[in-house]
């Protein structure tokens, strides 16, 4: 029961954690020169959510992640939204095809995602006749960011599996309780 | 059908997952977006987290300042004591300018004043990506902050509210890819939009390629649109690339505002300009008896709605 208990509330932890990252994210990196060093700490759970969980309810968290980004932003609404949500599907795509089971090959999935996700934000701009102005930012910021989000990674995504695992959301775990359930209904 | 729905349900969720942003995305180009209230629900937990790093590194940083630079100071005071009288010295060569400058008003016959109500707050946060430039203040609607409203230091242009809540308001600074400044030349007159370009750069637009515009010149807040007062700094021309075709020039321009030290900021309340136009002095001698025309005092309309300015 506790452990059923610890698993509903998951998500809901997980939103927690991700809108404390965001206030994280964009008050200790507000002072200058800190601000080039600022990593997307939300990439990283959008990553975590592509492989560790499944289409629907990674997709709704996703959804959710951009929207809290969104209220953080200056950014146009949906801006965030569609560029989350490419990377996720794009990510989940990619497992697909990929088997990323090693921590190093989930360190190179992020550096990739992170360049895409400079790249999608240059492309998004455009719609907005925006893209020119920001193609310089892009080339100065795109490898300091991609080196950051991996570095951050290293460390942010055992956290993930620390929490995941304690809240019962890894699959060793979803196997424990499948079969305690399977022990409390006899078979 | 319910087969049917359950043998396509992953086509159908990946349909949806696409379809919602691009929907929030076509409706935010057609209606700037407010606050909901699941937004102030998160605002709620988040603001609370900002304004306890902010303090924490302002402490931090005050607590470094204080101490260990302690041994810095005497240097430091030696170089204010230069400055000082470098500063008086400009305050006496400005104090001339003025009183000629009151003179030439006098004999256009007209004083303009401007009188600006504002309010203090404090840079707590900035935008969550470094692709947008927006600020958050720890001041919203229940200190009379409204959206639209200007905001300025003593530098200059800051930028404008973007939405707010009743404890914090974020705003849009000039460097913001999405913001516009109407802005006019000191010198020349010229007149263009400010828009952000980089982290410390903006660019000045629509500005005739014939329009006389230098490197270094100043660049003042024009007032059209209502949002920002007028002849407040916006910044100064730092670089002008004027090709031999076209119809603009293309102009970067230094923002006056120092953006990487920016803590506390002023929000305009109000702005009010007041013209006192005088009476003609007489100068025939038909003219010697006292005139008895008032001066009269025009008021812009209290509370005129700002236009989107800064919105494009």
């Amino acid at each position: 029961m506790k452990n059923l208990v610890l698993r509903a509330l998951n998500a809901p932890l997980f939103v927690l954690l991700v809108a404390g990252a965001v206030a994280v994210q964009s008050s200790l990196f507000n002072s200058y020169p800190l601000w080039y060093f600022q990593p997307d700490l939300i990439l990283i759970a959008v990553i975590w959510c592509a492989l560790r969980r499944t289409l629907t309810e990674g997709g709704i968290l996703v959804l959710i992640f951009a929207s809290i980004v969104e209220t953080h932003s200056s950014s146009p609404v949906g801006f965030f939204l569609c560029i989350y949500m490419i990377l996720f599907l794009g990510i989940r795509a990619f497992s697909r095809f990929f088997v990323i089971s090693q921590f190093s090959a989930l360190l190179i999935v992020t550096i990739g995602a992170a360049v895409s996700w400079k790249l999608l934000v240059l492309a998004f701009l455009s719609a907005f006749d925006r893209a020119t102005a920001q193609a310089f930012h892009f080339l100065i910021t795109v490898l300091p960011f991609a080196a950051i989000e991996g570095l951050m990674g290293f460390w942010l995504y055992r956290a993930l599996d620390l929490f995941d695992r304690s809240t019962t959301q890894s699959e060793s775990s979803r196997q424990l309780i499948e079969d305690e359930l399977l022990v409390e209904e006899g078979l | 059908m319910i087969k049917y729905l359950k043998e396509y349900r992953f086509y159908i969720t990946l349909f949806l997952f696409l379809l919602i942003p691009v929907i929030a995305l076509d409706t935010s180009t057609r209606s700037p977006r407010d606050y909901r209230f699941y937004d102030r629900v998160i605002l709620a937990v988040t603001a609370p987290i900002q304004t306890a790093i902010s303090w924490s590194l302002e402490q931090a940083v005050d607590l470094t300042q204080g101490y260990l630079y302690l041994w810095n100071v005497k240097t430091q005071n030696t170089q204010l004591f230069e400055e000082n009288r470098k500063l008086l010295g400009q305050i006496a060569s400005l104090k001339e300018a003025e009183n000629e400058n009151m003179r030439l008003r006098q004999v256009l016959n007209f004083q303009e004043k401007m009188r600006l109500e504002t309010i203090v707050a404090r840079v707590i946060a900035k935008d969550v990506s470094t692709e947008f430039r927006a600020v958050r203040l720890n001041r919203g609607e229940n200190a009379g902050i409204k959206k639209g409203m200007a905001v300025v230091t003593y530098e200059g242009v800051v930028g404008r509210v973007l939405r707010t809540t009743g404890t914090t308001s974020d705003v849009v600074t000039v460097l913001d890819l999405l913001s516009a400044v109407d802005a006019v030349s000191e010198r020349s007159r010229a007149r263009g939009v400010v828009e952000g370009l980089t982290d410390e750069i903006c660019q000045m637009k629509f500005t005739l390629r014939t329009d006389d515009i230098q490197i270094g010149d100043f660049l003042l807040s024009s007032g059209l649109g209502g949002i920002f007062p007028r002849g407040v700094a916006v910044g100064t021309v730092s670089k002008v690339n004027k090709k031999q075709f076209g119809i603009s020039q293309e102009i970067e321009v230094k923002p006056a505002v120092d953006f990487t030290k920016l803590e506390e900021v002023m929000v305009v309340l109000d702005q009010k300009v007041e013209v006192i136009e005088k009476p003609i002095e007489p100068k025939t001698p038909k003219a010697e008896t006292h005139s008895t025309v008032k001066p009269a005092i025009k008021s812009a309309p209290k509370g005129r709605k700002p236009h989107e300015e800064g919105a494009e």
